[in-house]
């Protein structure tokens, strides 16, 4: 163990953290769409100032954004089970709670983390829009609703999605918290995989690596996704 | 017939419209002129409830909606019988020419897509932009947009078309394109209530003329009455700024 890197090391290790790469993905994807889910609410509710739920909205959109991540991770790792069995000794709930599996804390508080980031992207998006174009959906017989998912979500799509790509990155890297609690991800199997040999470094490369590459691959289909979406602003429909 | 009563609107503290109200007959053309600020845009928006009036009554044909007394069924029924041609044009921008006038049949009066997409034709060809059927609006001229825009109504066939200063926000050399579409839907028999200021239009095209100033309709009647032989002196004195303004634009 006397060189500096264990080349063969790091190939032999490379495949198997690899095989974990779709845990992590799972993790961000997972957590992306409920925070979507999240974020669109709270936007709404800021952007029609709808009476008590608004201040709601400020108060968790401060605080996800306030405190860090690892410290909601644990919030909701040790909280939430917490509140669950005492709401079972006290009401006599039918739920096994030591049988929830830890991923599961993960995609809460990564969605709750990531949702308050994307209800401000959301929101700026969605007020990008001019009224105009809802009030012309309006003046030709159409619903709010109608308006709002026919006419300004596509728009707003079109303006937020680089920033959907960026938190999406950040969240994708930001996965490597979960093994902190127990999650075998691309971080925890390195981890083992660098423990068996004790090679940390060549397998925390290896690591290093594969989000990379799983980021580039995340930048180039966000491009495409947003040359789709603003296909109006360009050339001649085809 | 349309039929305005008594229509109130404040916007905070500020009376925008105190008590206006008129009758429009089917086929004939109705223009407001009045400097900015006199209330005129806001009353068109009351018509349509993109602005909720106060205090008022209006009846389109079969149709009477209390102003406060409004409900949703009453208010999408209000849409339905006009439709409106905005100062900006306010195209989807997002939706092709064609879509534009699509969208209203197919999501509001539910046409079959196939039909829409007929009669949306039809009508882009008979604004002139039978050869612009996919562009979005971004490609095209803001006359073109506004042609569009009024295909977008014509499309709705409603009771009247409610039209927003049309030709204010185009280029001096785009409006005449404009116009002379809105002179032969004009001619074509549409009810139609215009707010401008191209006071040439409405001597030509107008049967009634409409001086607003303040919230209130100061003087009203033929054009050649109105906009030869105003009787008010806020009338004449309207109608000298506009067309010095317009004389010192021509040279």
């Amino acid at each position: 163990m006397d060189e500096l890197l264990d080349l063969k090391y790091m190939a032999e290790a490379f495949p198997e953290i690899l095989r974990y790469a779709p845990v992590t993905l799972m993790i961000a994807v997972v957590s992306m769409l409920f925070g979507l889910v999240i974020g669109l609410f709270t936007a709404l509710i800021k952007i029609y100032r709808i009476p008590v739920l608004k201040w709601l909205a400020g108060l968790y959109v401060s605080f996800a954004r306030g405190t860090p991540l690892l410290v909601q991770m644990y919030l909701s790792y040790y909280g939430i089970p917490k509140v669950l069995v005492f709401m079972q000794t006290h009401y006599q709930w039918g739920l096994d709670v030591s049988g929830i599996p830890a991923i599961v804390f993960v995609y809460i508080s990564f969605s709750v983390n990531v949702g308050a980031y994307l209800s401000e992207t959301i929101r700026s998006a969605i007020q990008a829009i001019d009224k105009g174009q809802l009030e012309a959906a309006y003046s030709v017989g159409m619903s709010r609703l109608q308006g709002m998912i026919r006419i300004v979500f596509p728009q707003a799509l079109a303006i937020a999605l680089p920033n959907f790509g960026n938190t999406f990155i950040g969240l994708l890297k930001d996965t490597s918290l979960a093994f902190i609690i127990a999650v075998v991800d691309i971080m925890g199997q390195a981890k083992i995989v660098g423990a068996r040999g004790l090679r940390f470094f060549e397998v925390y490369i290896d690591s290093a690596i594969i989000y990379w590459l799983i980021c580039l691959a995340v930048e180039k289909g966000v491009t495409v996704l947003e040359k789709r979406a603003r296909k109006y602003e360009r050339g001649i429909a085809s | 017939m349309i039929e305005l009563n008594n229509i109130y609107k404040s916007f905070d503290k500020n009376e925008v419209l105190k008590g206006i109200g008129f009758q429009v007959k089917k086929g004939e053309v109705y223009v407001i002129i009045g400097p900015s600020g006199s209330g005129k845009s806001t009353l068109l928006r009351c018509i349509n409830f993109l602005e909720k009036p106060d205090r008022g009554r209006i009846h389109i044909g079969d149709l009477t909606v209390e102003a406060g007394r409004a409900n949703r069924k009453q208010v999408s029924e209000l849409r339905r019988k006009t439709a409106m041609v905005f100062q900006h044009y306010n195209l989807f921008r997002n939706k092709t020419a064609m879509e534009n006038v699509m969208e209203g049949l197919v999501t509001a009066q539910k046409i079959d897509k196939k039909e829409a997409r007929k009669h949306s034709a039809a009508y882009l060809e008979r604004v002139g932009l039978g050869d612009r059927l996919d562009y979005y609006p971004c490609q095209l001229s803001g006359g073109q947009q506004q042609r569009v825009g009024i295909a977008r109504a014509l499309a709705l066939k409603p009771d009247v078309i409610l039209f927003d200063e049309p030709t204010s926000a185009l280029d001096p050399e785009l409006v005449g394109e404009v116009l002379d579409v809105m002179k032969s839907v004009a001619q074509d028999g549409m009810t139609m209530i215009v707010v401008t200021h191209e006071i040439d239009f409405a001597r030509d095209v107008a049967n009634h003329v409409v001086f607003m100033d303040g919230g209130v309709i100061v003087e009203e009647g033929a054009p050649s009455e109105v906009l030869e032989h105003p009787r008010e002196v806020r009338t004449k004195q309207f109608l000298n700024r506009v067309t010095h303004n317009r004389l010192k634009m021509a040279q």
